[in-house]
């Protein structure tokens, strides 16, 4: 009886696959799951960053030393914190896909990038407007700057392979090691803050007190910019997922019911 | 009405390019690229013939 059995999959496999959740692991589970998410992740990025705007821009006390221009901050920093996840959210992601070849995280990947270089793309937007009455110049080249530049070209290079490359497996295997070059760079940049003879703000940084409202506001921000991202990343992954199974059964299938 | 205090908070006390320019820049963006991906949706449906997208309760994963 015991020789007839089929082997079972054992330890962590056998648990992930003998869970409810385990079924929107797939492109085909995930479509609708998806959809049901997006209108909740939208509406709390709405509170989320109006309350964060009220905060920063009415409650928050500007700074002293850098006056009104402050205020950059509750948005520069909330941008920067969220473009340096969905960098590690993408390469991990990436990382998953090409490793384990899950399927969906693969598309995951490609669903993230864009919207990891809109934020990367805002944080040197606004460090921009930010340096120029403080450094007397739009660029620096100083290390965090150059980090969060860096970061941008790899979103980009990630993007153009996936473009480029017909092959998915070989476009995610690619474009996963080539994430994975910058993501010191992303701990590097992150930790430099704690550091104030890499904080980009050189002589004109001072070490205030943060305030409680200040604290509130930046972490209110980076929340709603995080729901947001995660409405786009949604959104795009519905289209990835869309594109890439449009000659699967269940696109068919779900063709079908819709008619 | 006195308008003072509000245009005074409008023009950041000579900072207004500055930070209006960054705080416009980010929603000015979002709804670039939501723009963008309801788009390619709505291609991505032309293209497979479907007039909309919403099966409401059917899991078709089931």
């Amino acid at each position: 009886m015991f020789l007839t059995e089929k082997p079972r999959p054992q330890g962590i496999c056998r648990y992930l696959e003998n869970q409810a959740w385990s079924r929107y692991c797939s492109p085909q589970g995930f479509y609708p799951l998806a959809l049901a998410l997006i209108p909740w992740l939208a509406l709390s990025a709405l509170v989320a960053c109006a309350a964060g705007l009220f905060l920063g821009l009415f409650i928050a006390p500007v700074d002293p030393h850098q006056r009104e221009i402050s205020r950059i901050v509750f948005i520069h920093v909330p941008a920067s914190w969220v473009s340096m996840l969905l960098y590690l959210a993408t390469t991990a992601t990436a990382t998953i896909g090409w490793a384990y070849n899950v399927r969906l995280a693969v598309l995951a990947a490609q669903a993230l990038a864009p919207t990891g270089l809109l934020f990367a793309f805002l944080v040197l937007w606004t460090g921009c407007l930010w340096g120029k009455p403080i450094w007397g110049d739009w660029w620096v080249w100083d290390l965090r700057t150059q980090l969060e530049l860096a970061q941008a070209f790899l979103f980009i290079g990630f993007i153009v392979l996936h473009m480029v490359l017909e092959n998915q497996q070989r476009a995610n295997k690619a474009g996963a090691i080539l994430l994975q070059a910058g993501v010191l760079g992303v701990v590097v940049n992150f930790t430099a803050e704690q550091s104030w003879t890499a904080w980009h703000q050189g002589k004109h940084a001072v070490p205030v007190d943060v305030s409680y409202s200040e604290w509130a506001s930046l972490l209110l921000m980076s929340l709603g910019l995080l729901l947001y991202g995660g409405v786009a990343v949604l959104l795009r992954l519905r289209c990835v997922i869309l594109e890439r199974e449009r000659q699967s059964d269940w696109v068919a299938r779900r063709g079908r019911l819709l008619q | 009405m006195n308008w003072h205090p509000l245009l005074e908070f409008l023009q950041m006390k000579g900072y207004a390019l500055h930070v209006w320019g960054s705080y416009l820049a980010v929603p000015a963006l979002m709804l670039v690229e939501l723009m963008l991906l309801l788009l390619r949706k709505r291609e991505i449906l032309r293209h497979l013939g479907w007039r909309h997208d919403e099966l409401g309760e059917v899991d078709e994963s089931s």
